[in-house]
């Protein structure tokens, strides 16, 4: 299993040179990705934007979008900003894309939310085409990312199989993840996929001194839109080196094939203890 | 808050014992009619991932239930002498009377007040507590009561079912079909302890008359007391799978299951929890398990909202969806035993797919993965009576007189040539072409000529045409419909297919015009609808009459259509064209074609593997990069 560093882009007190700064600490490994969300009515660092400014300081690392709000975008113009991020990164990109969870997000937009798991469906089955025929720009032509998908209702993972080469859990505890990849396997083989799917999953993590405090009034606040799960999702912050080894058995054991761990407080330290414990 | 809870059932009792955690402050009385001992019926099952989760809520309860439970992960089925079994489901299994001790247990050790053997009949007599949870089941008196502002719906089976138990333990959940000279009798079973199983015994409405027991007057029988006639004609066709062991009633007689809706789960201070508000046919096994997942949902809604109308429509917003979902999965699950009579043609594999795939809760991908075992076991039987090994059941071949198909994926095309190659070359077995929508009919009426596409279905893939239903309507002639027939039998065409006419327009009458003009050795097949009611038995049996006369005129095969226009509950439309297209095979004998339809490959094979339909038409939810033929190689099984 590999493990990916979730990157600061909207932890409070945040900046751009902690991000560049953290991925740059990434690159050395043991990571083989940096991640970033999406987020639009709350203070965030746009994420297409700043995966291209970290194609810039990195050589290595795998460059992850967990996960873009697909149906926000206007496919042609996604199209081209993808497949150029492709192009400059070298190939580095992942494409993570969703509906996302917050109905602000759309509102903020100016974009409908109704029937937006029919844009994100017509989204997956135009963006091949977009990239193979170069109608995004021609020199986007055969820069295809790998997509994954997430999201946890049987839509999304049926979604999924039928489009993207993989799909990414939201997070929860190593059971909980089991259980969405047996969906997942079955939602393969269910839309006639030959091989099994590309799994990913996500976890929390917050190590330095007094983190843990801090690291779990981010999530709450970052989760308050959905109610009672909050302070499921604050309880399993991973706090200790033991939680993580112990968290990253468990993903492994039920097949993940990408760990993505998440720092819930704006410092780069929490990169090199992160790397520390992941080992 | 004083809180009467009405009803000690596990539902009633769990969210007294919630509520009470979550603020001791709260004042709550469970009032329940019988004694703390005495319940009816015998062990509850759960699906076991769902329990844990739930009984998270109180970890106390999760430890005393999983020191109490038994626990299994096996789907077991029992037909014509043959055994086919299916793991990685995950179930556990307790005594009703355990389960209501642990809980009666743990309420009173956290204060909670409870009195049996106290009836309450008159909602009045509450005036002094400031919420009433009705959970008295599914016969609630309060729901009675309080009828006008809740507007209860409630939907009696066909089917009669007996609860019984027996000390014989069964290793699994357990499906057993018998026949006796009356008709086909089923059980559910599962144990619930190291000692006891449940059994359930399910027949059809026509059967148990026949057999005679509906003798037994369920008015006569005392409280507890139960009918001897029926658990004894179970007992002696069941003998040889109990053991030795006897069916051990408990106040058991033959009941209808009652599904129960309702319009609002609230009215005033009164809220419904569980049976009372809403009940799923038992064979999804889900009853106490939505019973607590409310209770989880009242007791949260009380402890984030601080008005009382608030909590209780936060409760019911959260709770509806989720039941109403399992409601709606549960109806073909309850229709399975009214129509499914012809349950002795299925061999023992095709049986347990059936069972298996009902509902659509457990996909044909959800069985490969949790046991690809079974299924290659049952496909390799499907495969087998077809000659064939080591493919996907959608890739048997199929033969319609002297016509081979290669696989049983249908592809439909438009009539222009260049859509025509694209579905030859796609590995359908057959393509159907037919008129391309909006564009009109190429065909003139008194003039219907092929010569634009001379040659063009001659090939590998056998290519069917679509009659164009202007030359069988009230402007064409018998005459246009032979002349057709016989230009397409020219062209290389393998099969004709008759689409649903105009109203009026006589199947039977072109069927018997393409007969003479079409050659013997090729196909015919006819489009329906499928029945709008599958619960309508008269339109049922009219159907199927007309559908064996067709066949005697020369039909070989029936295209099931899928609903025309938009559809409001398209799960609901899939399972009436499929509970149409297994009636059409099993009762009037000629093998289906299910078209249209959002389906996965999954379903495609799910369907084929449990004898509901021969052919299918290209799964619209498939994989791009899906063919016939190919997964099975690309995975080099």
């Amino acid at each position: 299993m590999r493990v990916g560093l979730g990157l600061p882009t909207s932890l409070p007190g945040t900046s751009g040179a902690l991000v560049l700064e953290a991925a740059v600490r990434a690159d050395r490994g043991p990571f083989a990705s940096v991640a970033v969300l999406d987020r639009v009515a709350d203070a965030s660092l746009d994420p297409l934007v700043t995966l291209a400014a970290v194609a810039g300081v990195t050589r290595r690392v795998r460059l992850v979008t967990a996960i873009l709000i697909g149906p926000l975008r206007n496919p042609v113009l996604l199209a081209r900003a993808a497949g150029s991020l492709q192009a400059v990164s070298g190939g580095r990109l992942v494409l993570g894309l969703g509906l996302g969870a917050r109905e602000a997000d759309y509102r903020v937009a100016g974009v409908e939310p109704r029937g937006r798991g029919a844009r994100l469906e017509a989204l997956l089955a135009a963006l091949p085409a977009l990239w193979e025929t170069g109608r995004a720009g021609a020199w986007a032509a055969g820069h295809r990312p790998p997509i994954l998908v997430g999201g946890f209702a049987d839509a999304a993972l049926a979604r999924a199989a039928r489009h993207a080469d993989g799909y990414l859990h939201g997070g929860g505890p190593p059971r909980v993840f089991a259980r969405a990849a047996e969906r997942a396997r079955a939602a393969w083989v269910d839309a006639g996929r030959p091989g099994p799917p590309e799994l990913w999953g996500q976890g929390y993590v917050a190590l330095g001194p007094g983190a843990a405090e801090a690291g779990r009034r981010y999530l709450l606040d970052y989760y308050a839109f959905a109610g009672p799960l909050a302070e499921r999702i604050a309880g399993g912050l991973l706090t200790t080196r033991e939680e993580v080894r112990a968290f990253m058995a468990g993903y492994a054991e039920a097949g993940c094939d990408e760990l993505l761990l998440i720092p819930t407080v704006p410092d780069a330290g929490e990169v090199d203890r992160l790397a520390e414990a992941v080992g | 808050m004083r809180v009467a809870v009405l009803g000690g059932g596990p539902g009633g009792l769990f969210f007294a014992v919630l509520l009470k955690r979550q603020d001791p402050r709260h004042a709550v009385t469970v009032f329940e009619r019988n004694a703390p001992d005495a319940t009816f019926g015998f062990g509850v099952v759960f699906p076991e991932r769902s329990l844990g989760y739930l009984l998270e809520a109180d970890p106390e309860t999760h430890a005393a239930f999983l020191a109490a439970s038994v626990r299994w992960d096996a789907i077991e089925y029992r037909h014509r002498g043959e055994v086919r079994v299916c793991r990685g489901h995950g179930f556990s299994g307790i005594a009703r009377t355990t389960l209501l001790a642990l809980l009666q247990a743990r309420a009173a050790q956290l204060g909670v007040d409870l009195r049996f053997r106290h009836e309450v009949d008159d909602l009045s007599r509450l005036e002094g507590y400031d919420l009433v949870v009705a959970a008295d089941g599914v016969h609630s008196a309060a729901r009675a009561a309080l009828a006008a502002a809740v507007r209860p719906e409630i939907h009696a089976g066909r089917s009669r079912y007996i609860w019984l138990g027996t000390r014989k333990v069964f290793g699994a959940l357990t499906f057993i079909f018998e026949e006796s000279p009356d008709g086909w009798f089923g059980i559910h079973a599962y144990p619930y302890s190291r000692e006891m199983s449940t059994v359930i015994v399910e027949t059809d409405e026509e059967t148990w008359r026949r057999a005679g027991l509906d003798r037994t007057d369920p008015a006569a029988l005392a409280p507890g007391e139960s009918d001897l006639g029926g658990l004894t004609y179970c007992e002696r066709l069941f003998a040889r799978h109990l053991d030795g062991h006897r069916l051990l009633g408990n106040h058991s007689r033959w009941l209808q299951f009652r599904t129960v809706r309702l319009a609002a789960w609230h009215a005033g201070r009164v809220a419904f929890l569980g049976d009372a508000a809403h009940t799923a046919h038992f064979s999804v096994g889900s009853g106490t398990r939505m019973a607590m997942e409310d209770a989880i949902a009242l007791a949260r809604a009380l402890g984030e909202h601080a008005d009382l109308a608030a909590a209780l429509c936060a409760y019911e917003r959260e709770r509806r969806p989720a039941v109403e979902r399992i409601q709606r999965a549960a109806e073909p699950s309850r229709r399975w035993w009214e129509q499914f009579r012809h349950v002795g043609r299925l061999s023992a594999g095709e049986l347990a797919c059936h069972h298996l795939t009902r509902t659509r809760l457990l996909t044909y991908g959800t069985l490969r993965v949790r046991d690809p075992g079974f299924v290659a076991a049952v496909e390799r039987e499907f495969l087998g009576r077809h000659g064939v090994t080591g493919s996907a059941p959608c890739d048997a071949p199929f033969r319609l007189r002297s016509v081979r198909l290669a696989n049983r994926v249908v592809r439909r095309a438009g009539w222009r040539s260049a859509e025509v190659a694209a579905a030859r070359a796609s590995g359908a077995g057959l393509v159907l072409v037919g008129p391309i929508p909006g564009h009109g009919d190429p065909w003139r009426v008194g003039a219907p000529s092929l010569s634009g596409l001379r040659g063009f279905a001659e090939g590998e893939v056998p290519v069917g045409m679509e009659l164009p239903a202007v030359l069988a309507g009230d402007r064409g002639s018998l005459a246009d419909v032979r002349e057709f027939a016989r230009q397409a039998a020219g062209a290389g065409a393998a099969l004709l297919l008759v689409p649903r006419l105009l109203a009026g327009v006589e199947v039977a009458g072109v069927l018997e015009a393409l007969r003479q003009a079409w050659p013997t050795d090729r196909p015919l097949a006819v489009e329906v609808e499928a029945w709008e009611d599958p619960d309508d038995a008269d339109a049922v049996s009219a159907g199927l009459r007309r559908l064996q006369a067709l066949g005697r005129l020369g039909a070989d095969l029936v295209a099931v259509a899928g609903p025309r226009g938009p559809v409001r509950d398209p799960e609901r439309a899939l399972a009436t064209q499929h509970a149409a297209s297994e009636l059409i095979r099993h009762r009037a004998g000629l093998p289906t074609l299910l078209l249209g339809g959002d389906r996965t490959v999954g379903d495609l094979q799910a369907l084929l593997l449990s004898g509901r339909a021969d052919l299918c038409e290209w799964p619209r939810l498939a994989w791009g990069g899906w063919r016939p033929g190919r997964a099975r190689h690309a995975e080099g099984a």
